[in-house]
């Protein structure tokens, strides 16, 4: 079955280390620029939000694809990038509405999270559990609804 | 001596104005980097130095639009160190409404809006004319109608904190 990464506003500390922990898996080195996952960090309402890409069941990254080289992974049902195919014509970046395609301002290459083959390590490496791997089912939707209905609670209890 | 010894192969190259959407992808693939793109105010420059040029024909089989044109053409060898900018091609920028700034070329921006409407039926008008990082910034903060969070919220809670100071 599919699993998707869900994320809890309460426990988010703004901590960055998912960033560290991408870049490190992915490029090997530690460096914000070069990971999958970046935290947007509201500092007038204190809210750290991960943004990553969510595996869309309708992606429009897909869509908009010239060369068709984002495809589903069968195995982990994440959307994956074949960086072979793949012209560096930004048109995902451009479309992604959750900042999931991102461009490596050193390569010109773009990265996209690919659940590291089932094994994420922003969620393993995630000390207080704001970061969660889990099975694509309806207790999973409602999580992830409950999710951002904390985030609106929290915006009103500002306001 | 052969001609060969004093002609060397290059390319003439053109580009349809009415094709390119400014991708870039050209000046990725290009192994001697002689389609260079450079962007300052608004506008961003697709410039061709013939000089350069291999007639690899990478640009025009990666160009995902048909966009480039490429003829070969002989120059003499030997003068090849003279940079000669052959194409010049201007494409304007679409600018981020929310924070001013450059993000993507606008005619990609507009083939990006009527691919999804034809492919999905989704209008994508009023969230495309954001740059990637006011989009992730907005939906973080919950924009109306997607995440029930109004951006009058934010504005609102900063006004409470304004008060606050004014009080202290």
């Amino acid at each position: 079955m599919q699993k998707l990464i869900l994320f809890d506003p309460d426990k988010c500390t703004g901590c960055r280390r998912c960033v560290l922990a991408c870049s490190l898996a992915k490029e090997g080195v530690f460096n914000s620029e070069k990971a999958r996952i970046g935290v947007i960090s509201i500092w007038e309402v204190g809210i750290h939000v991960p943004m990553f890409c969510q595996q869309c069941t309708k992606p429009l990254c897909a869509d908009v694809c010239p060369v068709g080289a984002i495809s589903r992974n069968e195995k982990t049902g994440a959307m994956v990038l074949e960086p072979n195919l793949c012209i560096g014509c930004k048109m995902c970046v451009t479309v992604c509405p959750f900042a999931g395609c991102l461009i490596n301002p050193h390569t010109r290459a773009i990265m996209k999270c690919d659940l590291c083959d089932g094994d994420p390590q922003c969620v393993k490496y995630c000390e207080f559990g704001a970061l969660e791997f889990v099975e694509a089912d309806e207790v999973a939707y409602i999580k992830r609804k409950a999710g951002v209905d904390k985030l609106a609670t929290a915006f009103k209890q500002i306001a | 001596m052969s001609p060969s010894a004093i002609l060397r192969v290059g390319s003439n190259l053109s580009f349809d104005s009415a094709k390119c959407i400014g991708c870039e992808s050209c000046a990725i693939v290009c192994p001697r980097g002689a389609i260079q793109i450079t962007k300052d105010q608004g506008f961003e420059t697709i410039s061709y130095t013939f000089a350069l040029c291999l007639y690899c024909r990478r640009c025009s089989f990666t160009c995902p639009e048909d966009a480039i044109k490429l003829t070969a053409a002989l120059e003499p060898a030997g003068f090849s160190t003279s940079v000669r900018v052959e194409e010049k091609l201007q494409i304007e920028l679409q600018i981020c409404e929310r924070c001013g700034s450059a993000f993507a070329p606008r005619p990609m921006v507009r083939k990006i809006e009527n691919l999804i409407r034809e492919k999905r039926g989704i209008d994508l008008s009023s969230l495309i004319v954001l740059c990637p990082q006011c989009r992730t910034r907005i939906l973080a903060e919950g924009s109306p109608g997607r995440f029930g969070l109004s951006q009058a919220l934010l504005s609102q809670s900063q006004q409470v904190a304004q008060s606050h100071e004014a009080k202290q």
